[in-house]
Parts: C-alpha cells; sequence; structure tokens
C-alpha cells in the first residue's frame, strides 16, 4: 500500500497536466461571436477568429458558425436601427428638401 | 453649496452616458467604388479649347470615390469621402494632368426598412481642390554642361509646375444599401453636388491667376459603392 503511494501521486500529475488541445470549433473568439455578436470583436481579435475557424476541421459546422453569426448580426443591425425618428430623421428631411429644390429649381 | 456640485455631477453623467452610447456602437467602414456626373467643363473641355487634349467618357463623366466612416450612434454615421475626376493627356512635349477632387465631410442618417437593407441620407459640406499639372522631361542644355565637367553623362531633368485652386461646396444624397454580409454591402446614391466655383484666383508658384471657366453650380450625381464594414 505504501509502495502505491508515490506511484499515485506521480498518476495524479500526470493525469492532472492540462494539455492545452482545446477544441478550435470551441475557441474563446468564436465563443465570443455566439454569445455576443460579430462586432463584439475587436478589429484586431478578427485574425484570431478568423485563425480559429480555419483551424476547425469540421467544415460544415464552420459553416454553420459563419452563417448563424452572421444572420444574428443581420438581425440585430437591422433592430438597433430600425427605428427612424428624432432628431436622426431631421437630416432626412434636409437632404430631401434639398434634393427636391435642387430638383425643380 | 449645492449648486457648485451640481455642473460636474452633470458633466461626469453626460460623458458617461456618450461614452456608453459611442463604444456601444463602435462601427468603421471603408468604401470604395465609381460615380456618374456630367459636368460643363468649359476651358477644360477640348471642344472649347483646342489646347486641352481630348477627353474620354471617363475623364469627363466618371469620378473616383473612396472613404471611411464612423458610426457613432444607430442611426448615424459621420465620415470623409472623396471623389475624384482625372483627365491626362499631352500638351506639346509635356505631360498634362488635370484633377478635380471633390472633399466631402459627410454626415449620414438611416434606418432598415427590412433585414439587410438601409436607406440613408448624407449631408456634406465640402471643400474641394481642383489642380492642372504640366510636367515634361526636359533636357536641360546648361545643366547638361554643368554635369559634364564634374564628369557625368546627360541627365534628363524633370520639370514641373501646377496650378492649383480651392472652393466650398455642398453635397445632399440618398442611399440605397444592401447589406451581402454584415461587413459587406453594396451601396448606391443619388443626389445633388453644389459648388461655389469662380475661374478667378487660380494658384501657380504664389501667383494669382484666372483659371479655367467650368459650370459646376449644381450638379447631379449617381455613385455606386463596395462597402466593408466593422
Amino acid at each position: 500500500m505504501v509502495k502505491l503511494i508515490p506511484l499515485l501521486f506521480i498518476g495524479s500529475f500526470l493525469f492532472g497536466f492540462h494539455t492545452g488541445t482545446t477544441d478550435p470549433c470551441e475557441g474563446e473568439k468564436i465563443q465570443k461571436v455566439e454569445k455576443k455578436g460579430l462586432r463584439a470583436l475587436k478589429i484586431s481579435e478578427i485574425p484570431a477568429y478568423l485563425t480559429e475557424l480555419k483551424n476547425c476541421k469540421h467544415k460544415a459546422k464552420v459553416k454553420t458558425i459563419t452563417k448563424s453569426a452572421n444572420e444574428k448580426q443581420l438581425i440585430k443591425d437591422a433592430e438597433n436601427s430600425k427605428l427612424f425618428v428624432g432628431k436622426t430623421s431631421g437630416c432626412a428631411y434636409c437632404v430631401m428638401a434639398l434634393i427636391v429644390y435642387l430638383a425643380f429649381v | 453649496m449645492i449648486q457648485r456640485y451640481q455642473f460636474p455631477t452633470r458633466l461626469i453623467l453626460w460623458v458617461f452616458c456618450l461614452t456608453v452610447t459611442v463604444t456601444a456602437q463602435p462601427k468603421w467602414s471603408f468604401h470604395l467604388g465609381g460615380g456618374f456626373y456630367s459636368p460643363t467643363l468649359g476651358t477644360l473641355d477640348p471642344d472649347s479649347n483646342s489646347v486641352i487634349p481630348s477627353l474620354s467618357t471617363f475623364s469627363k463623366n466618371m469620378l473616383i470615390d473612396w472613404g471611411v466612416k464612423y458610426q457613432f450612434y444607430p442611426n448615424a454615421r459621420i465620415g470623409y469621402a472623396r471623389s475624384n475626376s482625372y483627365h491626362t493627356g499631352k500638351i506639346g512635349d509635356s505631360d498634362y494632368v488635370r484633377t478635380i477632387s471633390y472633399r466631402m465631410f459627410t454626415f449620414e442618417t438611416f434606418y432598415y426598412p427590412r433585414k439587410r437593407m438601409e436607406i440613408n441620407f448624407t449631408l456634406a459640406p465640402m471643400y474641394n481642390k481642383g489642380i492642372l499639372k504640366l510636367t515634361s522631361e526636359s533636357v536641360a542644355a546648361d545643366w547638361n554642361t554643368l554635369l559634364d565637367s564634374y564628369g557625368n553623362s546627360s541627365v534628363n531633368i524633370p520639370t514641373e509646375g501646377e496650378m492649383t485652386k480651392r472652393w466650398f461646396g455642398l453635397a445632399s444624397m440618398v442611399g440605397f444599401r444592401y447589406y451581402i454580409f454584415p461587413w459587406l454591402a453594396v451601396d448606391g446614391k443619388a443626389g445633388f453636388i453644389q459648388n461655389s466655383y469662380s475661374e478667378k484666383k487660380w494658384k501657380l508658384e504664389n501667383e494669382k491667376l484666372d483659371g479655367p471657366t467650368m459650370n459646376i453650380k449644381k450638379l447631379p450625381v449617381f455613385n455606386i459603392h463596395l462597402v466593408l464594414g466593422w
């Protein structure tokens, strides 16, 4: 029993090692995009995101990830800017008035 | 005493609100494309001035556009955009280059009537620039004599002169943008460019001269751009 203790000790170290080989399809940037959307990535983080996508061997999964991210972002953008009221619409009225004036006068 | 503390509190609140708005919508976009317009170039046109080299449709009616914009609010962007018109040719032995740059400081508001589709409205004060440039590769005999005396062989010495003029303007445009991806879109715009151009006071080597006449006071413009953004 006593002889087993060093064996268990070494064994616990061996099994305790973190190999650092995480699945690239579940990478940090991919998860960030899935949780917060495509625009949550800073411009400097885009190469890392693309590298993670490139390293992901399951091409079908890559396609699903990118398609889902694009679709979610397009919906989010449309939702954020669907209202056109208040001060921002003022510019539109000015532009339209100016164009109509220039076209007919 | 209370009023003394009111101002910084309000200021801090405003700074906080604006910072949150700005950092919540960080969106830069860059566009590249072309435009079509039909200016009356007056004495810059070979039809009315025989000195000017022949003019193609590209040089007369086409514009090359680029610009950068920043979305600072969910419905608004500011930026800098430029539309350039080029004409090149020969006058005598010299190379002739004419550039008209329409430089716009854009303020654009927009909204999405549907997913992927955006309608935008642009107002842009402009500070435009016209350049006429002549470059000639002349063999300056005196330079060659001098350089020969130092043991050099004959050298081609380019000489050039540039005539410039700046003027203000205003652009107003309505556009439609279709997003292929969240980061790639095609944008078409139509509108007017107004210019306060006068042929007086062109500059050549710090001397003020009369320049070409152009009728560009009110120009209808059509643009199409490829937009890359994040």
